[in-house]
């Protein structure tokens, strides 16, 4: 060969040899039984060393540490197809490596090798992979979560809204929402508060948790929600709208209004039957002609006192007696409130016309009245309901 | 012109007070009341609050005035009819009308004059 046309063959050899190095995909080339023949040195570069030192080995000892060839080694088909093939093959360090493996053979048809193409995919793979995932992950929940979800600009247009918030709408796709507003969807008494929120909530950064609302819609229904917005940044921070999560809670409101009226229901029956009892505990017994005892039996609170004093006024109005005997022996405590009522029961029984008496005063009961100072104006008292009995009968006679 | 229509029992003059008796009105009745006890001699003054529905503390206080001053006239002073709701309002304003006798109806109040 003449030494110019073997320098220009280096020349193009070296050159050659300079392209393989200046890619940046790995370029293998193995013989059938796997061992490698030539290596460039990005290539080498995978396995962490040089390329004469990769040359010689077999490729899955040098690249994966390996007993046998790696699991889904484009080789392995080409091996058996012929054809040209493609796999991922997962290395150490959660690095995968996109590799093609190309046939290579001599003159006469026959397999001497494969040159094989390594890529490392590893970041870009593991974005788009990230990013496919959050994007099923947020389809998921746009489409199947029951809650209205959407995403507003800060014009309080809508950007997206779930499936759900579609429904509620009655639109056919959550696109058609898109460019709307809750202008567009319930009345003003609604969607001007909600308006002015997500204003607030854009100003300041502060997201609502859990807004109890009340939604009005066009066709006169009212709604209930549970509403929770948040601002809606972009990748710099900044705020760009809203986004947010209602919950139809009218079925629990309304169980809640339920049974709200059937606890004032019931706290109605309780006052009506208290006041039967009270009525029942205070019997007013016509003991003589034109006397009139009552007896204090148990605990008595105001409500209680001033049931007692309105029923014997009544019936001393009514019978027309001249005494009214107020018997508290039976009386558990008094108090000094408890004390003002039997003194009023008894003042405004002589105003009415007739002759108040309090029996059955025992110590107790003194002892507080004159700690009060309670001044009984000349109201008579008697230690005994008998006594007392015996007082107006003899008032009576008079 | 006189708008009471006193009624005289013997020594007693009976005045029943109208419920559209209010402030003025009221006052002007009572010194009427009290002309009418002094020119006609009467030993005793029923006051027949019967028609009286309702009482505030100014009526109150006058019926309570006016009875005193009947008294240190020298008259017997009985107030008649007070009715239940009224008697309660009465204490519960603190205007009990201590010391001044009470009937349920004249003929308890006459009797009470007796005495």
């Amino acid at each position: 060969m003449p030494t110019e046309k073997l320098e220009k063959l280096l020349e193009d050899s070296k050159r050659a040899y300079q392209i393989l190095n200046a890619v940046k995909e790995g370029i293998v080339y193995i013989d059938p039984d796997r061992e490698v023949k030539w290596v460039n040195e990005p290539g080498a570069a995978l396995a962490g060393e040089s390329p004469q030192e990769v040359i010689g080995s077999l490729c899955y000892e040098a690249f994966y540490d390996l007993d046998s060839p790696c699991e889904g080694c484009p080789v392995t088909e080409t091996l058996e197809t012929g054809q040209p093939a493609e796999g991922e093959i997962s290395g150490s360090d959660d690095k995968t490596f996109l590799v093609s493996s190309e046939p290579v053979r001599d003159e006469e048809g026959e397999l001497i090798g494969f040159i094989e193409t390594v890529q490392t995919i590893t970041d870009q793979k593991r974005v788009e992979a990230e990013l496919a995932r959050e994007q099923r992950l947020l389809k998921t929940l746009m489409e199947n979560f029951p809650d209205a979800i959407y995403f507003k600009d800060k014009e309080s247009r809508f950007i997206q809204i779930s499936q759900a918030q579609a429904e509620r709408f009655g639109l056919d796709s959550p696109d058609q929402a898109v460019g709307k507003t809750d202008f567009d969807f319930f009345t003003e008494e609604h969607a001007q508060p909600a308006y002015e929120d997500e204003q607030e909530i854009m100003r300041t950064g502060q997201p609502i948790v859990g807004k109890v609302e009340k939604e009005t819609w066009p066709d006169g229904q009212e709604t209930w929600a549970s509403t929770t917005k948040a601002p809606l940044r972009n990748e710099a921070g900044e705020i760009i709208g809203t986004l947010g999560i209602t919950r139809d809670i009218t079925e629990r409101k309304e169980m809640e209004n339920e049974l709200k009226e059937y606890s004032e229901r019931l706290e109605e029956k309780v006052r009506e039957r208290t006041k039967t009892i009270l009525e029942l505990s205070t019997p007013v017994i016509a003991v003589w002609e034109g006397v009139l005892t009552v007896p204090i039996l148990g605990t008595i609170d105001s409500e209680r006192a001033q049931q007692i004093t309105e029923k014997l006024l009544e019936e001393v109005k009514k019978q027309e007696a001249r005494v009214a005997i107020i018997d508290v022996s039976g009386i558990v405590t008094v108090d000094s409130a408890v004390a003002n009522h039997l003194i009023r029961t008894a003042k405004a029984i002589r105003l009415i016309g007739a002759i108040p008496l309090l029996t059955g005063i025992n110590p107790d009961i003194a002892q507080t009245i004159s700690r009060l100072g309670i001044e009984l104006d000349g109201l008579k008292t008697l230690a005994t309901l008998k006594d007392g009995i015996q007082y107006a009968i003899d008032l009576m006679k008079e | 012109m006189s708008r009471l229509a006193k009624m005289k029992l013997g020594e007693v003059l009976v005045i029943p007070i109208q419920e559209e008796l209010h402030d003025t009105a009221a006052e002007e009745t009572g010194e009427e009341i009290i002309e009418e006890a002094r020119e006609s001699g009467v030993r005793g003054v029923i006051l027949d609050i019967s028609t009286l529905e309702i009482v505030d503390s100014f009526l109150g206080r006058l019926l309570g005035e006016l009875a005193n001053s009947l008294e240190t006239m020298g008259k017997k002073v009985v107030v008649v009819g007070i009715r239940p709701d009224v008697a309660i309002t009465l204490v519960e304003l603190g205007l009990d009308l201590a010391g001044i006798p009470t009937a349920m109806n004249l003929e308890a109040a006459m009797r009470e004059m007796k005495t």
